[in-house]
């Protein structure tokens, strides 16, 4: 009993293989084969009758490595001493004799001056193929490209995969020793806080030693949301709270960097803006548009203003600062896109993808005008009930 | 009145920095590296610990395996457990395992310390 080829279950009778079937060929058959190895892989098949598909399988599975057809001559001929010269004993004869091989032509994939892989014709009776040639060669020239596109396909999402894994375990293992960092330097400040005449210099450095560690932890956390984003494990905790406090509270924590800045930020609380939201996300999203708002916006005043109606809760933060030009717009909600140069301004190019998909999951929205020279309005918008798809998921 | 802690955590920085904390907060702390040495731990100590610092996620045996194992044993059963973790859905894992707290990674010091004085009293009271 021949074996089973084990490409069989990946050997659909396709639509590239069928197209010759019946006018150009009795039967097709596509390899391919990875770059730099002698073996092929059959991709698809197909036989004018379909019963025969099988055979041309095992046929093709017989011999592994190297042809598993015998030499045709230049116009496809071949020849009845042929065959039997090929077949290694009567079984075999006797396949490719079912199978029908009195013609075969055989076509290279070729592509980007890479060969894929072959594309085989065959016909079972004596035929001279040369007036078919030419659509032969067209038609391995489309399969060509079609298997180089979905190899590329394949490549890009297998890297994109392999990306997306990397951030997860990166900002993971970065996290560990965050931990203990933080945990050593809040230590000390506490112990420094307590200590009397303590060295006031070691206490500055302290400080800004704990400052930078915890914005290093801001940075971790927001690749960690990006891979939860990607893993779609982005989770809401939701509680009922004011969003004019919130955002109140969150702008006398931006004091300091406000005025490292010099911008003054104005405020118009129209409260109370209550609403069941997660508050960590939405301080989250304030952040980020606030130091937006401080990074981009050239020593300017900043307006950020709160108001709500029955339905909805929201927040627009106005600069006067550099702005966006049109073309950018759209691209700045999307995952590591900027519209400045990272030369020139510093980040990870992911806090409004975070935000957006954040507000997002509240059911909100999210959305910027912007004018070169001029200034940005970001303005986000909450339901104050979640929407179904915000309820909070128990897993 | 203050006693002794236990901190159950697979990462040997992270544990020496809390038990570094808790003690300079006159909590002595006990340490173990999973679930299993913690056990280990507990059966050989002269004393129980006033509270136990848990983290979930460890090799041998994990913070759930830990906590069964804790809540069958009636001299044990008691001692308060606080989850330290960096995973997700805490609340949920602290409700489910009968914690009386929970702290996210990267830890907050101010928070945990409030945290483990409160779960401390409590469990004494």
């Amino acid at each position: 009993v021949p074996s089973q080829p084990t490409s069989a279950p990946s050997c659909p009778r396709s639509g590239v293989a069928r197209l010759p079937v019946p006018r150009l060929a009795d039967w097709c058959a596509v390899e391919v084969s990875e770059s730099g190895q002698a073996s092929h892989e059959l991709i698809a098949i197909a036989h004018i009758v379909p019963e025969k598909e099988t055979l041309l399988k095992q046929l093709a599975a017989r011999s592994s490595e190297g042809d598993w057809l015998p030499p045709a001559a230049p116009d496809g001929e071949v020849r009845a001493t042929a065959i039997t010269a090929f077949a290694k004993d009567a079984e075999h004869e006797q396949l490719l004799r079912s199978v029908g091989v009195a013609s075969i032509v055989r076509v290279p994939l070729v592509v980007r001056e890479r060969t894929l892989g072959v594309m085989t014709y065959g016909i079972g009776s004596a035929r001279r193929l040369d007036a078919d040639r030419r659509l032969m060669f067209e038609l391995a020239q489309h399969a060509a490209l079609a298997v180089d596109n979905a190899r590329l396909y394949l490549a890009t999402q297998l890297a994109l995969r392999a990306r997306d894994e990397f951030l997860s375990i990166a900002s993971h293992e970065l996290r560990t020793p965050l931990t203990a960092l933080q945990l050593q330097l809040q230590s000390l400040r506490r112990a420094m806080s307590t200590m009397e005449g303590a060295w006031e210099p070691a206490r500055t450095r302290i400080e800004s030693a704990a400052r930078q560690a915890s914005r290093l932890a801001g940075l971790t956390e927001r690749l960690l949301d990006v891979s939860r984003i990607a893993a779609g494990r982005l989770k809401l905790d939701l509680e009922e709270f004011d969003l004019a406090d919130a955002v109140r509270e969150l702008t006398e924590r931006f004091a300091d960097e406000a005025a490292k800045a010099g911008c003054k930020l104005e405020l118009d609380l129209r409260g109370p803006a209550r609403g069941l939201w997660d508050r960590l996300r939405v301080e989250q999203i304030v952040s980020n548009l606030l130091s937006n708002a401080l990074k981009y916006g050239r020593g300017q005043p900043i307006q950020v203003l709160v108001d709500h109606d029955p339905m909805h809760a929201t927040l627009s933060v106005n600069d006067a600062g550099i702005g966006i030009p049109e073309q950018d717009i759209k691209r700045i909600f999307e995952r590591f896109e900027r519209a400045v140069p990272s030369r020139q301004y510093g980040g990870l190019g992911i806090g409004l993808y975070v935000a957006r998909q954040i507000v997002e999951a509240h059911g909100g929205e999210i959305r910027v005008e912007s004018r070169v020279g001029i200034g940005s309005r970001f303005t986000i918008a909450l339901p104050r009930q979640p929407a179904p798809a915000a309820r909070r998921e128990e897993t | 009145m203050k006693g002794t802690v236990m901190i159950v955590e697979d990462d040997g920085d992270i544990r020496e920095a809390l038990a570094t904390v808790l003690a300079d907060e006159g909590m002595p702390a006990l340490t173990a590296a999973n679930g299993q040495d913690a056990l280990v731990c507990l059966k050989t100590s002269p004393e129980a610990p006033m509270l136990i610092v848990l983290d979930l996620m460890m090799p041998v045996m994990d913070g759930w395996q830990f906590a069964a194992a804790l809540r069958a044993q009636p001299t044990w059963a008691r001692i308060p457990i606080v989850l330290l973790s960096a995973g997700e859905d805490l609340e949920t894992h602290a409700r489910n395992l009968g914690a009386c707290s929970y702290v996210r990674k990267p830890v907050d010091l101010e928070k945990l310390l409030v945290i483990v004085e409160q779960c401390a009293s409590h469990g004494m009271s």
